[in-house]
């Protein structure tokens, strides 16, 4: 069955509108849900052990770990729970590394699935955001276990930050892109 | 941000998670996995639900498959013969049961191999056994051949391959049991066909049917001009089917099937907001003794976690609190996983209670009665938050048991007596009842409950019609045992508007591992009364027994105050027990309520996520002859859990039961929250028991 996707903000006045009366300060990221172009500003409300867990005002939450996807909330095929090392030790060409994501079936179990990942650099690309110019290198983080294969991706700011990613969040929600700028 | 968006979704042409599609089984005119109107040995993925409708001008069924286990399918149909054959009927409503087992396992030479029964149970119209083999050739195609008895061993039999000769003809009688004397006995004969996947949405089959239709060809009902069948079908999405064929040379035939996945819903985790990330406590705070109270009072704590927590939907009913240990007892009214629910109020107690606490005892509520106590460390969910075997960790760490009593436990505020009401329109069918197949009403239901104390509550309804034609009273069957379900038809065309119930309900927790009930007042639309029972059930045993005893008057047909002068004193001694594999028994010997004694005995396969497929039968002293059409009650029931169907958190079902042929004999009463399932669900022992929630 197709993945049914949290509706949330959709607009950018509506991010605005969201943002100037909830948590103007905290730090915040972009997420959309590929699939379904849902689109929504989240802001930092709580971290743990190094695991940033980011609210949209209407619910949906979105955890990082290390700049990296570790978990989703809210989204109906939610990764439950996630572990990659940190962002900055995999974004090298070569690097290899595993990956692990867990979903909830539909018979309220936790799947567990184990990737074998490397990740390889794909050249430079400048992002065009808020009026301004950034340069990038881009890294493909390719992940694979008996069932399929899917590729992350992240762009990393010249100052050694990733800017933007596009993460798998579960293979039934799909890729979501996280934007850090 | 757009500009961004747009480099983001332009890279995604070249990334898929998409896996390849197997081979999808079809289902045939007669609602199971098979050809056009032959079997063959296939069997859907393990679960499946399938409802069809198919046939063509003179036949129409309607089926629902469910795939019981992986190897064994089972059908529940009703029929519409037109034209029928007996001189004194221009047509029937016709039920009949299929079973299907497969006895080999597809190989790489081997085919799968099947052994079914059609209409083993219902008037025979249908009935016939059959042996089939099925084997793909390549991804696309699928060869099967088989061999038949019955109606599939019309058409160009031969002697019986087990010398058994002899089929004794169809002893219609008053329908409804076991034709055992007839199973693969009289001519056998072969049947086959291919089906072809033409591409992911369309499929092409070719039949040869050994169903002569015997006695519809001599009434002139069909013109049987081949026995070839040749039909295409249509599956845009996996969730429905679409068929035509010709058939026999003279029959255009379509079909229309819904597939159900129980396995899996719309959205498995939910679409409720995330849960509230856990407060971690500082690491100079673990080494808290105590709090000061005067800064932060015990009244203040309750204060606000008991309105914190309704906003989850969690009743606090009673809270202990000391300086290392919190103990809380609450009604979840919104999570149909009472372990989601304890995952959410475990967050939430990070927040809002003092740092010196350790120690988090849950203890969940229904009907006002504790019924398990978890017990959860701190530091634990503090650890465990958003780390992969997080759910399994929790559960492995956790204390579970019976919940503990009273002491200790002040209660809130929200014990106060509480009222609510509400106006919702409803729909009810009669199906399968007497000359009219189905008939139904729209119409409006005001209900109210007041709940007195937690485990005291009075509720009741009212009905008024709208629209509907369940007032037209058919035909009522005569029969020697007193009308207590047979005369149903008088109550829905006299109760417009009528109280359908109206009851004090009094739950309790006598003892360890006791539960016990009592009910009284208009229990049911037919019956008021006085309903009692017990129930022995320890928060991990599989087994649990029950015993219920009940004085029922009849009620008056308009459904207000009045009572009629039938009454009778009925009750049931039941044992339950929750096998590991997800198969569900219950036995129930009693008496009934037209007086007459006997069992129940029911099946269901249930799913973590709140899904049951089951069927049941009674027996009981009541003759066939006595019982009239069907022989004896039996029935398919399926509850669909809402939160399956919508994504959205929700304890509500729908529970539907899919043959209730309303006979007198083994009626049961009707009462509202019998004890065994208000306990089940807070008894969530294995991790199995939906803990994959908990961190949800």
């Amino acid at each position: 069955m197709a993945a049914v996707a949290g509706r949330f903000l959709s607009s950018e006045a509506e991010t605005a509108a969201a943002a100037s009366g909830g948590v103007p300060d905290a730090p915040s990221v972009v997420v959309q849900v590929v699939a379904t172009g849902a689109t929504g500003r989240f802001y930092l409300v709580a971290e743990n052990a190094g695991k940033d867990t980011f609210m949209h005002p209407e619910g949906q939450a979105v955890v990082l770990r290390g700049g990296g996807l570790v978990g989703t909330r809210g989204f109906g095929n939610d990764m439950m729970g996630g572990a990659v090392p940190p962002l900055s030790s995999i974004l090298r060409d070569g690097a290899r590394h595993r990956r692990v994501i867990e979903v909830l079936d539909g018979q309220d179990q936790i799947t567990t699935w184990v990737f074998d990942c490397e990740t390889a650099r794909k050249g430079d690309e400048v992002l065009s955001a808020l009026r301004q110019e950034f340069e990038s290198t881009v890294f493909e983080e390719t992940c694979t276990n008996d069932a399929f294969t899917f590729s992350n991706r992240y762009w990393r700011g010249r100052g050694g930050q990733v800017l933007q990613s596009l993460e798998l969040a579960s293979p039934a929600l799909g890729y979501v892109a996280i934007v850090r700028i | 941000m757009n500009r961004l968006n747009t480099s983001i979704v332009a890279l995604l042409a070249g990334v898929s998670v998409a896996q390849a599609e197997d081979w999808r089984p079809t289902y045939s005119l007669f609602g199971e996995v098979g050809l056009i109107e032959m079997p063959t040995a296939d069997m859907a993925p393990d679960a499946e639900v399938a409802a069809t409708i198919g046939g063509f001008s003179s036949q129409q069924r309607t089926t629902f498959t469910f795939q019981v286990t992986p190897r064994l399918s089972g059908s529940f149909r009703y029929s519409h013969i037109d034209d029928f054959w007996l001189p004194t009927l221009d047509e029937i409503y016709d039920r009949s049961f299929d079973l299907r087992y497969q006895l080999v396992e597809e190989g790489d030479v081997v085919p799968a191999i099947a052994v079914g029964l059609r209409d083993f149970i219902g008037t025979g119209l249908y009935t016939s056994e059959y042996i089939v083999a099925t084997k793909g050739i390549g991804e696309d195609l699928r060869v099967t051949g088989g061999i038949g008895w019955g109606r599939l061993g019309t058409r160009d039999g031969f002697g019986n391959p087990f010398g058994l000769d002899v089929r004794p003809p169809n002893d219609f009688g008053v329908g409804g049991t076991l034709a055992t004397d007839v199973l693969f006995r009289g001519d056998a004969a072969f049947f086959g066909g291919v089906e072809w996947q033409v591409n992911e949405d369309w499929g092409v089959k070719l039949e040869y049917s050994s169903d002569a239709y015997v006695d519809e060809t001599s009434v002139g009902a069909i013109d049987q001009r081949s026995p070839v069948n040749v039909g295409v079908t249509y599956t845009p999405r996996p969730g429905y089917q679409l068929s035509a064929s010709y058939l026999y040379g003279s029959e255009i035939a379509i079909g229309a099937t819904i597939v159900l996945d129980p396995t899996t819903g719309a959205a498995p985790s939910g679409l409720e907001s995330a849960p509230i990330p856990v407060a971690v406590r500082p690491g100079g705070a673990l080494a808290a003794q105590s709090w000061d109270r005067s800064i932060l009072p015990d009244t203040a704590i309750r204060d606000a976690l008991t309105a914190v927590l309704a906003q989850e939907g969690v009743q606090v009913l009673g809270l202990e609190l000391s300086d290392r240990r919190l103990r809380i007892r609450y009604e979840n009214t919104r999570y149909r996983a009472e372990a989601q629910a304890a995952g959410r109020i475990a967050r939430i107690l990070t927040h809002a209670t003092p740092w010196s606490i350790e120690t988090f005892v849950l203890e969940p509520v229904q009907a006002g009665i504790p019924l398990a106590s978890i017990t959860l460390r701190r530091s634990d969910i503090e650890a465990l938050e958003n780390e992969p075997g997080a759910a399994q960790a929790i559960h492995d760490r956790a204390v579970i048991a019976a919940a503990s009593g009273s002491e200790g436990l002040v209660p809130t505020e929200n014990t106060r007596p509480s009222f609510g009401w509400g106006i919702a329109p409803y729909m009810e069918l009669t199906i399968f009842d007497g000359d009219q197949p189905v008939r139904g009403d729209l119409g409006v239901e005001l209900s109210a409950r007041y709940e007195i104390r937690p485990n005291l509550v009075m509720e009741g309804a009212i009905r008024k019609r709208l629209i509907g034609n369940r007032d037209e009273i058919g035909s009522i069957s005569p029969s020697t045992l007193p009308p207590v379900r047979r005369n149903a038809p008088y109550y829905a065309a006299e109760g417009d508007p009528g109280i359908e119930y109206l009851t004090l309900a009094w739950y309790g927790h006598p003892g360890a591992n006791i539960y016990s009930r009592v009910t009284a007042g208009y229990l049911e639309r037919m019956f008021g009364g006085v309903s009692t029972e017990l129930l022995w059930k320890p928060v991990d045993s599989n087994l649990a027994l029950g015993a219920e005893l009940n004085y029922v008057m009849q009620r008056d047909y308009d459904m207000m105050l009045g009572f009629q002068d039938y009454d009778v004193v009925t009750g049931h001694l039941s044992a339950y027990y929750a096998f590991d594999n997800g198969f569900h028994a219950q036995v129930d010997l009693g008496r009934y309520l037209a007086g007459d004694w006997g069992a129940t005995f029911s099946l269901d396969r249930e799913f973590a996520n709140g899904w049951r497929v089951g069927a049941y039968v009674t027996l009981t002293d009541v003759s066939y002859e006595d019982f009239g059409e069907g022989s004896f009650d039996k029935g398919i029931r399926v509850t669909v859990p809402f939160d399956w169907a919508f994504g959205q958190p929700s304890r509500r079902e729908i529970e539907t039961n899919l043959s209730s042929l309303t006979r007198d004999g083994g009626a049961r009463l009707n009462v509202d929250g019998r004890l065994y399932d208000v306990v089940r669900d807070g008894h969530f022992f294995e991790y199995d028991d939906s803990w994959g929630r908990f961190w949800r």
